[in-house]
């Protein structure tokens, strides 16, 4: 059953709700209630960017794994054209669930993690938080 | 900022004496199977001081990782693997400590200082501190620091790697503790991470405790790998004393700054010679009063000499070739009267450094790191000044003045050049 097996792309990927209902849910959601798969896209290409977690783990993708923030890039740009023209994919080239990659979540745990303990400790502001302040 | 070297020498001196243990001092060393040499002792003040140091000066860096050293101390105090640097940054100061990385031409050292009752916090803390992930973001962080520290060099620093370059050349002792200031861009955090993975390894580590109970020490870090081992361990490189160069670079100043030196004892070598050179030191400052008189004493070479800093006008020239040529003929200004009174200024200074445990703690981390791989009191360094003899004295000051190097900054045609003295 497709809902019930691990993408392989995304094989080291850790969810915090992972039982039986959680990947149902989690596959029905991301196959009919995201507008993404018709466009090449992966779920983690339209997240919210402006989010200062977001914006800070796109930063430290693109200094670690610079390869994936271009490959994200030139699909987002072929989804933008084809959004501009009123075009969408063909089927046959539709995103499957087995190429989705939730390439964003080891960072966004990470920097979730940073806050609980910022949080918990000092109370500091991160420097992309303190810079956007700034602004 | 990075510690003055010339701070360091007299302390370095006073850590590689033979190994005798005084019982007036208590101190204790033993090396785990890791690799990791543990030492303290005890002082019986309130405040502990931990030093963790590891052989990962500017000297060990190869040809395509300059300015790493540098860029190691300033990410220190980052993120490890299992915990996030600014929580522990925060508990070390809830235990009052502040949190110091040193970095030298031959180690970098973390210490920290907090009351006894907290030693096994302390040591886990700092234990940690000194195993970086060195992730990219955080380097991205630090880079800001990097360019400051270059941009606050002082003349001294300055002219005293234009010195070393011209006495060590190529060699590894030649390599900047800092960055060049062409090279304070971004650097591959990969290629960091290859470094102190390397470096920051049990083998080329030393733990330091300075009123803390030596076996709750060694057991704590014996009982788990935080510092993490390496199987392949990589010999050092040897950088010996060229000398007979100059390195000098035209500065827009008005003034000049100038760094004379020649070879000196060094720390793998005999004890007393060592000691004898901090007492030559002593000799030479009182010799040539305008000057500042270092010594520096590394693994297998050493420097000592002097610099002045001084306006370029007519007399410049004449009052640098005086300087030179005294500094050339020091062997004759050492006789009997003023070995006995250096003698006594370098033990008040010795055993005056040994009673700031925080400065002992780093001190004698780097001693332990050296060659000799002893560890010696501070009273047994001072018993060996004063068993010297004014031969020795000349013998040490004789090979300072023989082949010279020099380095300066600034209005250089003011400087005369070392075969013209």
């Amino acid at each position: 059953m497709a809902w019930n097996q691990v993408p392989a792309a995304a094989k080291n990927i850790a969810f915090k709700y992972n039982g039986s209902v959680a990947k149902y849910l989690r596959y029905v959601s991301w196959q009919y209630l995201w507008g993404g798969r018709e466009y090449g896209l992966q779920f983690h290409d339209t997240y919210f960017e402006p989010a200062p977690e977001v914006t800070e783990a796109l930063r430290r993708l693109n200094l670690k794994e610079p390869w994936l923030f271009d490959a994200r890039k030139q699909r987002l740009s072929t989804a933008h054209t084809l959004a501009v023209h009123g075009e969408k994919l063909p089927k046959a080239s539709w995103t499957q669930w087995d190429q989705e990659s939730w390439y964003l979540k080891p960072y966004l745990d990470e920097i979730e993690a940073e806050k609980k303990q910022r949080v918990e400790s000092s109370g500091i502001l991160p420097g992309y938080e303190l810079k956007s302040e700034a602004h | 900022m990075l510690s003055r070297l010339s701070v360091r020498a007299q302390s370095s001196a006073a850590a590689a004496a033979p190994n005798t243990l005084a019982s007036a001092f208590d101190l204790r060393s033993s090396r785990l199977t890791s690799g990791l040499s543990v030492s303290s002792v005890d002082l019986n003040q309130p405040i502990a001081h931990l030093a963790i140091a590891f052989r990962a000066g500017s000297r060990h860096q190869s040809a395509t990782e300059a300015g790493f050293a540098h860029r190691l101390r300033n990410a220190l105090g980052g993120d490890s693997r299992r915990a996030k640097g600014l929580t522990m940054l925060w508990q070390a100061g809830a235990i009052g400590a502040n949190v110091h990385a040193t970095a030298d031409r031959e180690n970098i050292i973390l210490s920290m200082s907090f009351p006894r009752s907290q030693a096994s916090l302390g040591a886990s803390l700092l234990s940690e501190l000194a195993q970086p992930s060195l992730e990219a973001w955080e380097l991205e962080d630090s880079l800001d620091t990097i360019k400051s520290d270059v941009a606050h060099l002082s003349t001294y620093e300055r002219v005293s790697q234009l010195l070393h370059e011209a006495a060590f050349r190529n060699g590894p002792l030649g390599q900047s503790p800092l960055c060049g200031p062409h090279n304070t861009g971004s650097v591959n955090y990969r290629k960091l991470q290859d470094y102190a993975a390397s470096r920051l390894v049990a083998s080329e580590c030393a733990v330091v405790g300075v009123n803390v109970d030596h076996g709750e020490l060694q057991s704590f870090f014996a009982e788990r790998a935080f510092i993490q081992e390496n199987k392949n361990r990589k010999e050092q490189a040897s950088s010996s004393y060229h000398g007979h160069g100059e390195s000098r670079r035209e500065g827009c100043s008005t003034g000049v700054a100038v760094a004379v030196a020649g070879e000196g004892p060094s720390l793998g070598g005999d004890a007393k010679r060592l000691a004898a050179g901090a007492v030559a030191a002593t000799i030479a400052q009182k010799v040539l009063s305008s000057s500042s008189v270092f010594y520096q004493p590394y693994s297998d070479s050493g420097l000592l000499g002097f610099y002045v800093e001084s306006v370029a006008d007519g007399t410049t020239a004449a009052k640098i070739k005086d300087s030179i040529n005294k500094f050339k003929t020091l062997e004759t200004s050492v006789d009997e009267s003023a070995v006995q009174g250096a003698k006594a200024a370098t033990k008040v200074a010795i055993l005056t450094k040994a009673d700031k445990g925080a400065e002992l703690a780093s001190s004698l981390a780097s001693s332990v790191l050296s060659p000799s791989r002893d560890l010696h009191s501070p009273s047994d360094v001072a018993a060996l000044v004063d068993s010297l003899s004014v031969n020795d004295v000349k013998e040490v000051a004789r090979l300072a003045g023989a082949r010279l190097s020099l380095g300066a900054l600034g209005s250089i045609r003011h400087v005369p050049y070392l075969d013209e003295c």
